[in-house]
């Protein structure tokens, strides 16, 4: 196993400034011959690629990527985050950085630039397209089974290796290990020495961070765990794919407020709440992607989504919530209406925020998010 | 429920189909009398079998407002041929949010959905079809409420966001049938998760029905479905006559039926009146605009609120859009559809379907469509409500246009939201469009 990260990740002043970035673990790897999948998000199987030795990377922003590369093959009314990652793609100086280009079938963004790839744009590295089922029953469970298995068959023509289920189970119970040990950070996050935008910086660190650092990051966090709880002011939560950039977190603590659960893709809604995984490898890795807490993408129904950030609220005394919507991302722009229904019924205020993934956080949405901070 | 089987049989049965058949004729009669305006002139006569089929259609929305069956909302890709087995009446809210758009009565109902929070950028289809439910009204008819809804996400994920919302709204039960997009062939695995969905499916569609499915029902209208799809391919396929007796609008009109009604024997005799009367124009070198000289092809969903504007500015270059992907779909998997095994060919069907195939699949319907049909042209319609159509036109443009030397135009617009479409700029883009085509054509015929 290669470490990435210092012995200690925390400083005196428990600053994570010490977790590598992205692009320093990509350069890592890179030097120690490692191979690595660029990963799009959100579910996809992260132990079946590394059984593989492939280190799966996820990007979930890259603000001085060139958007114009993307513009030569997709339209503008597409979601920053496909933009961002087919110029992604497209951009020469990171074409060295991966081997592998590896899309879970999301949303219709997600299958026309995963389509786009393979019959037209064709880059250098192979790219596979995995189908994700829009139902996590048990036909759901067994059609992902079969999947992952002809993912596992083109993955051993990519490798010249044959799939090792020893390394896979032992994968699958490193991710179990991360499971068991988010559930209590995010159960403990008021207790925990780190702001919000910290917090969601280290949880985030999992997309491209090797397993065995970000346990150790995750244990590191739970042992500086304080007595008392650090979150002040009004409680929210909030919703939406990601908080691209972190800054927003930054902009609500401003404002006397502090976020104290949320219900982001790229982060709390990743929990799996379920412990009888299967032995069965292929099954387990299955019940991984589709256990984990309701949404859109998976087609959960909105009555459940709402249910769970129900009991979050009831647990958490949030009284308001922010949904922070990527522009033209249609799955979370669905449900918003129905669930803020559903919440303001008992409560609970919630305000849309949309946005374009960019750098920084508009003039304007600062000024809303005030107003809706002091509202609350 | 005797009070509402009487009103359904009063209204529907008695009065309205009778309104509707005098209506038919007269609206016949009209047609074949009409005196041309300057507009019209640029055109051929018009499809008389069209007061038909808007008789057809509108005793399906009649009895659906009076009905007395179980209702099922369903997607236009969804398999329908168990539900219809079933006898439920169904309704499918896209056709009903074209329907919107074509009357241009779209734009209040996308509004008031956006008064509910929904976002200016999701599909427009989706916001008519909310504007309805959520202000509990609608310009065109009494909407059937459902009993329950069906949603195939083989034409786009957006119908399982969409559904999952009206399940929510209504507390109805929802079927999902998850269609895996097809990168490059269907594999088997594929097939028996749909297969598997399908047989799930039954079981629910039963018992809100209250009746158990009959498998000679079943075979009726797999039946009835097939013939129906072959006869629409076939009349699209007259668009292969020179001058096409047919305009890709008449399609997007007339595929109402192939969407609201397949499986149904009236739809059968319909469209075998229709292709009668495509094949005695192509008898008779009668063409559907007065001077084609100019064959394009229409890639995506119309744009709803502009067909005559288009199709009348287009005539008037001489151009005829004499086909369109959008209702070649509907015809293009005919022969894959066979009773002796419904649930087989049920799921192959419904995976393959355009919108479920890959990009590069799309491209190959392009140049097969192209071939067949001697087109000069695309016109893609860059559409904002609908990114699996739209994602993709980019490289398909640039692709038409290098490896068949076919010119292909872009048109930002969309299927039914107005508010953002400027008919004289796109026009203008359209017009140089056609020019560009008649000089290649004029360069190559002085070669």
């Amino acid at each position: 196993m290669i470490s990435c990260i210092p012995d200690k990740i925390y400083g005196i002043n428990h600053s994570v400034m010490q977790i590598p970035s992205r692009q320093e673990i990509i350069r890592k790897l890179r030097n120690n011959n490692k191979k690595i999948s660029l990963v799009f998000p959100i579910y996809y199987p992260s132990a079946l690629l590394r059984a593989f030795d492939i280190h799966p990377v996820e990007i979930l922003n890259a603000p001085d990527v060139d958007l114009s590369l993307a513009d030569a093959h997709i339209q503008s009314y597409t979601c920053s985050l496909g933009r961002i990652l087919l110029s992604f793609i497209k951009e020469e100086r990171f074409q060295n950085q991966y081997d592998l280009i590896f899309i879970p079938h999301i949303c219709d963004t997600f299958q026309q630039i995963g389509s786009l790839l393979v019959d037209f744009i064709r880059p250098s590295q192979p790219v596979i397209n995995f189908y994700l089922p829009k139902r996590s029953d048990e036909t759901g469970i067994s059609f992902c089974i079969d999947e992952l298995k002809r993912i596992a068959g083109i993955l051993e023509n990519v490798c010249g290796s044959k799939l090792d289920i020893k390394r896979l189970t032992l994968e699958l119970g490193k991710d179990i290990e991360i499971n068991n040990l988010l559930k209590e950070v995010f159960e403990k996050r008021e207790f925990l020495p780190v702001s919000d935008t910290d917090f969601y910086r280290i949880i985030t660190s999992k997309t491209y961070l090797p397993p065995d650092d970000f346990i150790k990051i995750l244990k590191e966090l739970l042992a500086s765990k304080t007595d008392s709880k650090r979150k002040t002011g009004k409680r929210i939560f909030i919703s939406g794919i990601s908080a691209e950039p972190p800054e927003i977190f930054e902009i609500i603590n401003s404002h006397n407020a502090s976020v104290v659960f949320d219900d982001l893709a790229v982060s709390g809604r990743r929990i799996i709440d379920f412990s009888g995984f299967s032995d069965e490898p292929f099954r387990r890795q299955s019940e991984m992607m589709l256990y984990t807490m309701p949404d859109a993408e998976k087609g959960s129904p909105i009555e459940k989504r709402a249910y769970w950030i129900r009991e979050k609220i009831k647990r958490t005394g949030a009284t308001g919530g922010i949904f922070y919507i990527m522009k033209f991302c249609e799955p979370e722009f669905f449900d918003y209406p129905q669930l803020k229904k559903y919440l303001l019924s008992e409560g609970t205020k919630t305000f849309l925020i949309e946005y374009e993934m960019t750098g920084k956080v508009s003039k304007q949405n600062i000024n809303r998010i005030q107003s809706f901070i002091e509202g609350l | 429920m005797i009070i509402k089987k009487l009103k359904y049989l009063i209204n529907s049965e008695l009065i309205g189909k009778t309104f509707l058949r005098i209506n038919s004729l007269l609206e016949k009669r009209k047609l074949k009398k009409r005196q041309k305006t300057k507009k019209d002139k640029l055109f051929g006569p018009p499809v008389y079998s069209s007061s038909e089929m808007k008789r057809l259609m509108s005793q399906h929305y009649l009895r659906g407002a009076y009905t007395t069956k179980k209702v099922a909302w369903v997607t236009s890709g969804g398999p329908v041929e168990h539900l219809l087995a079933l006898d439920y009446h169904l309704f499918y809210p896209e056709n009903h949010a074209a329907l919107c758009g074509a009357r241009k009565l779209s734009t209040e109902l996308i509004e008031d959905s956006e008064d509910f929070s929904y976002s200016q950028d999701i599909c427009s289809y989706v916001k008519i079809n909310f504007g309805g439910v959520l202000k509990n009204r609608d310009p065109i008819a009494r909407i059937p409420r459902p009993d329950l809804i069906l949603t195939c996400n083989n034409i786009c994920q957006t119908v399982l966001y969409w559904y999952r919302v009206i399940a929510d709204i209504y507390k109805i039960p929802i079927i999902v049938i998850d269609a895996p997009f097809v990168y490059d062939s269907v594999r088997n695995h594929q097939r028996e998760y749909v297969k598997k969905q399908l047989s799930g499916a039954i079981e629910v569609m039963e018992r809100i029905a209250g009746k158990n499915l009959s498998e000679k029902k079943l075979s009726e209208v797999m039946h009835y479905s097939k013939e129906a799809v072959s006869l629409w391919l076939k009349i699209l396929m007259t668009a292969r006559h020179k001058p096409s007796p047919i305009t890709a609008f008449d399609t997007f009109i007339h595929m109402g039926p192939i969407v609201n009604l397949r499986g149904e024997k009236s739809t059968v005799q319909y469209y075998r009146q229709l292709l009668a009367e495509l094949e005695y124009r192509t008898r008779n070198n009668i063409g559907a605009i007065q001077n084609e000289e100019i064959r394009l092809l229409w890639d995506n969903l119309p744009i709803w609120f502009m067909l005559r504007e288009i199709s009348t500015s287009l005539a008037g270059k001489n151009t005829n859009i004499i086909a369109a992907t959008f209702s070649y779909a509907w015809g293009e998997l005919a022969p894959l559809m066979d009773e002796s095994r419904p649930i087989d060919s049920i799921a192959d069907i419904y995976l393959q379907v355009l919108l479920n195939r890959s990009t590069f699949s799309k491209l190959e319907t392009f140049k097969k469509l192209i071939r067949e049909l001697d087109i000069d042209g695309i016109i893609l319609h860059s559409n904002r409500s609908c990114k699996p159509y739209s994602l993709g036109q980019i490289d398909q443009r640039n692709r038409v246009a290098s490896d068949l030397n076919i010119p292909a135009f872009l048109i930002e617009a969309d299927q039914a939201d107005s508010r953002d479409f400027n008919f004289n700029q796109a026009n203008m883009r359209l017009e140089a469009f056609i020019e560009e085509i008649k000089e290649r054509k004029w360069k190559r015929t002085a070669q």
